[in-house]
This record gives C-alpha cells, structure tokens and sequence, in this order.
C-alpha cells in the first residue's frame, strides 16, 4: 500500500480532484528530504531502532503490566466508588487517587498521574527522537488557543492551561506578546489567526487545530516512523471527517471548510470540501467507501438532513485504539513507546468516565456504554 | 619465494582470513549484545530482580563473537605448515581464506538477528519471569546457523585444505 495513497472518493469522481497539498513551506522542505532519505534509512531501521529506543522500550515493557485489562475494566465497572479506588491500587492508579471523595479529586489525581507518565517519557526519549513532542505537543497547541482566545476574543472562560506540553504555560503567554520569540511551529497559526478578518473563538480553534494535524504529520515524517505516520494521518482524518459533518449540519460552504480541513490525510483535502454540497445521504455514501466506514461511519444516521454525530468521538477513540494495538506487535523501536503512552492516556479516559459516574450514581450498564476500548483489550468493539 | 596468488602469498591470505573471521564474529556480537543489553537495562531500571533472567539473553548473542575467535585461533595454530607459512602456497592459503568466509559472514549477521530476537525475548520476561526459559528458545533457534557455519568452517579447514599444505 503506496503511503502516499490519497482517498478522493470512487473512481467515478466526486468534486474536484486536484490536490497539491498548499502546507507550510518548512513542511515541504521537511517533506523532501524525508522523501530522499526514506530509502536507505528504512533499510536500516531494523537494526537501528532497537539502538535508539531498547532502553525506553525496557522500561514500558515492564510497566504495561500496569495497564487496565479487561477483567481490571469489568470489576471496576461493577463495583461501587471506594471498591474501584482499592482495585485501582493493582493498577498503578491507586496511589494517585487515594483518598479520592469528589471529582475535583479524580480530576487531580488523574493529573498527577500523567505528569508522571510525561516525565517518565522525557526521560527514556533518546536524543534525536520527536517522540516526546509528538506526544505532547498537543498540550502547548491547546494552551496556544486559550491565550489567544483570551487575547483576540477577550474570553476568560475557555477551561485552564494545562501543564504537561512541552512548553511551559507562562513562558507560552510571554512568548505570544512577541511572535518573533514562539517556537517556530507555532508562529504559522497565531500570525494566521492574527490576520483573520474577524476573530471568533471558532476561528482560533480550526485554525490552530489544523495546524496542529499537519505539524504532528511532520513529526512523523521527521521520525521516519511509518507507524507514526500513519497514526498521525488517521487522526488528521478523523478530525477533518468530524469538521466536515459538523460543517453540513451548520450549513456551512465549501470555502470555510477549504479553510478549515488539514492537509496530508488519506482523504483528499479538496474531495472532502466538495462533498459539503452534496445532500447528507450522499455525502456519508461517498465517504463510507474510505477506509473509515467500518466501525465509525456506517453507525452515522441523518434526519432531517442533520447528520447524528452521538459516539462519534468514542468511536474515533475505539478505532485510534484498534490501530495502535499494532504496536504492540513490535518488539523494538517507537511504536511501543506511542503505544504505551497512548495506552496510558486512554486508560486515565476510561478512569475518569467510570469514576465520575460512579460520584453520579450512574448504572454500571449506563458507564460501559460510555467506556473506551482498552490498549491491551482485542476483544472490545 | 612462496609463490603467490592474486598478488597475495599463502600467508597473507591466511591472515586476511582469520582476521575476516574475528572482526565478523566480533562486530555482529557487539551489535547483538547491545541491542539486548539496551532493552535488558531498561527492564532492569525497573525490576532488579529480572537480572538472572535476562543475563541468558543477554550473554546468547556473544557466541558468534567466540566463533569467530575459535576460528582465529585454529587458522593461525593448527593451520601452521611445520616447515613455517613461508612454504605455504598462494593457493593453499586463498582455500583457507575461503574456509574461513562461512564464521565471517554468518556470525556477522546471525549474531545481530540474535540480538534483535532476544531483545523481543525480554519483553516476555519483562512480564514474566517465570517465562525466562522459553523466552530463551527463541534466540537460541538462531545460534543454530552460527553453529552450522562454525562446523562447516571447521571441517573445510581440517578435510579440504589440510592435506594441501602438508604436500
């Protein structure tokens, strides 16, 4: 399967089929010298991964025994509050949730896990690997959107900085009054988002996003991680299938969402904007012949021309999930680590759903129909 | 003057050889321990008690390096004319060059796939150690084609070329 595929619809032609992806320049820079390395460094890869990341890979391979499995879930699940913090003492989590009585609580010590878990993973990324930005650089894009909502849009309300990306929050907020002195992935989206017309909350979140996707898909790139890779562009997809939907339910057109989609997916960029036209019923039959109609786009329904979007975040989890249980498939190199880390994320996601529902009195049935697929669960879904 | 072949006399084959067969052993054994070494120490980081374990796996891969040695030491000794290497022909030393390539190569990269075996190995004893065992038959199923290369080198030298020297 050529990597540079790209899903424009069935062969008989929906919209538009010119794509020359229109990313950053540093992108395609980046892009080529991949393209010209590729080569050599693949045939090479097997013997020098498990120099790079053995060590790193030593460490989690220890520490997956940790992970909720799905006998951990099913107790968890039936047991009531206090039951689930003492069963959760088997699990690594116990020690950060101890004494846990509301959800400020949970929330805290959900927290303080995953500031572990990203030092833990600063500190066995070995030189050279984007493996830790990768993985966190979603934190400093985050933190990037409530600066500037709060300085374009004048909000104050837009949920706390979270301090687990690579960038320190406060140097992030110092850093925007000048540019100039931002790292230079993130220079690209605040001059963009500067340069809007009108700046509105959902402008700085589209933009930012995007640029998000598409630099993550240059990490990969960089790592020369076809794993990553292909993580990235999944993610990259699903995100643009959710503005897309979401799009035709606000009626929006083909130029906001030309705006608004990701560049470097499996689904042309230009295809994707020109189904925005079509009626809903359409628009799902075009795309339900991607890669993404089993699982997550055949379970969409329309009524009355509105799309119904209900679980498609979790299955866009489950299917993100699905996708890195091959990782761990590999014995050596990167994708253990994104595996393991992901993991680890998705089981905090599955925490914080069952124990926030068990502070609610929710039925154990109503919080398994909420619940994640787990890392070291095949069975799920 | 010992005759030569290739512009090479017996003696500079023979040497060429052996050192082939010790460089090969010793490189593929060094990259095969430090790719279980690596893993091995990142599980020990966190476990201390796994060391007995994974010290198996870890030492596996360092026998195609002994191999290239053993072959080192018997070209360069029990090679030997008993008139001394300078009545050793040019093309008796290039068969023994030639005796030598099966260690040189075959521990080479049998040696860095060992490592990359026992390197996914221990992951199975990362989880469980009572699995150290079996875990170790798998690097182990590789050390066949090293062994299979050291006998073969082996009997090339002492069958095929022995008798030629001795003339």
């Amino acid at each position: 399967m050529s990597r540079s595929a790209i899903y424009e619809g069935p062969k008989s032609g929906h919209g538009s089929r010119g794509r020359a992806p229109a990313g950053p320049g540093r992108a395609y820079g980046l892009l080529a010298r991949y393209r010209r390395y590729r080569g050599p460094l693949e045939n090479l890869k097997v013997t020098r991964e498990p120099a790079k990341y053995g060590y790193a890979v030593g460490r989690i391979k220890v520490r997956e025994m940790g992970l909720l499995n799905s006998q951990r879930l099913g107790r968890l699940i039936e047991a009531d509050f206090d039951e689930a913090l003492h069963i959760l003492e088997e699990a690594d989590y116990g020690d950060y949730l101890k004494g846990s009585r509301v959800a400020s609580d949970v929330d805290a010590g959900l927290m303080r896990f995953l500031q572990d878990l990203y030092e833990l993973l600063r500190e066995i990324t070995p030189a050279g690997s984007h493996i830790a930005e990768f993985l966190l650089d979603r934190y400093d894009f985050h933190n990037l959107k409530v600066l500037l909502k709060q300085r374009c849009c004048g909000e104050q309300n837009e949920g706390p900085m979270l301090d687990l990306g690579t960038l320190d929050p406060e140097a992030l907020r110092v850093a925007l009054e000048n540019p100039a002195k931002l790292p230079q992935h993130l220079v690209g989206p605040v001059l963009e988002v500067l340069a809007l017309p009108e700046i509105t909350s959902q402008w700085v979140d589209t933009v930012v996003d995007r640029h998000f996707f598409e630099h993550r898909l240059v990490l990969a790139r960089e790592e020369h991680s076809g794993f990553m890779e292909e993580f990235a562009r999944t993610s990259l997809d699903l995100a643009n299938i959710k503005i897309l939907l979401r799009a035709k339910n606000l009626g929006k057109d083909a130029g906001f969402l030309e705006r608004a989609l990701a560049e470097g997916g499996r689904m042309g960029k230009v295809w994707m904007a020109a189904l925005v036209t079509q009626p809903a019923e359409e628009m799902l039959r075009a795309l339900g012949g991607s890669r993404y109609a089993a699982g997550l786009l055949q379970f969409l329904g329309v009524e009355d021309e509105q799309i119904r979007l209900t679980d498609y975040d979790k299955r866009a989890d489950d299917l993100m999930m699905a996708q890195l249980h091959q990782a761990r498939r590999i014995a050596v190199g990167v994708e253990p680590i994104l595996g393991y880390i992901r993991g680890r994320e998705n089981d905090v996601a599955v925490l914080r759903i069952i124990l926030m529902g068990k502070l609610h009195n929710l039925s154990p049935e109503a919080i398994e129909r909420h619940v994640r697929r787990l890392y070291v669960d095949k069975e799920r879904l | 003057m010992p005759n030569t072949f290739g512009g090479l006399t017996g003696f500079q084959w023979v040497i060429f050889g052996a050192a082939l067969a010790v460089i090969g052993g010793g490189i593929g054994s060094a990259m095969g321990i430090t790719y279980i070494a690596n893993v091995a120490a990142g599980i020990l980081t966190e476990d201390p008690d796994k060391f007995g374990a994974l010290l198996p796996l870890i030492a596996i891969p360092g026998t195609q390096g002994i191999y290239g040695f053993i072959t080192g030491i018997l070209v360069m000794t029990v090679m030997k004319p008993g008139a001394g290497w300078s009545v050793l022909s040019g093309y008796s030393g290039l068969l023994i060059f030639f005796a030598c390539l099966p260690v040189a190569f075959n521990c080479l990269v049998s040696a860095i796939y060992q490592g990359l075996t026992a390197s996914g190995a221990a992951g199975m004893v990362a989880k469980r150690t009572e699995d150290a065992g079996k875990a170790l038959i798998l690097p182990a199923l590789v050390e066949t084609y090293a062994v299979l290369s050291l006998i073969t080198t082996i009997i090339m030298l002492i069958v095929a070329i022995k008798p030629t020297i001795t003339v």
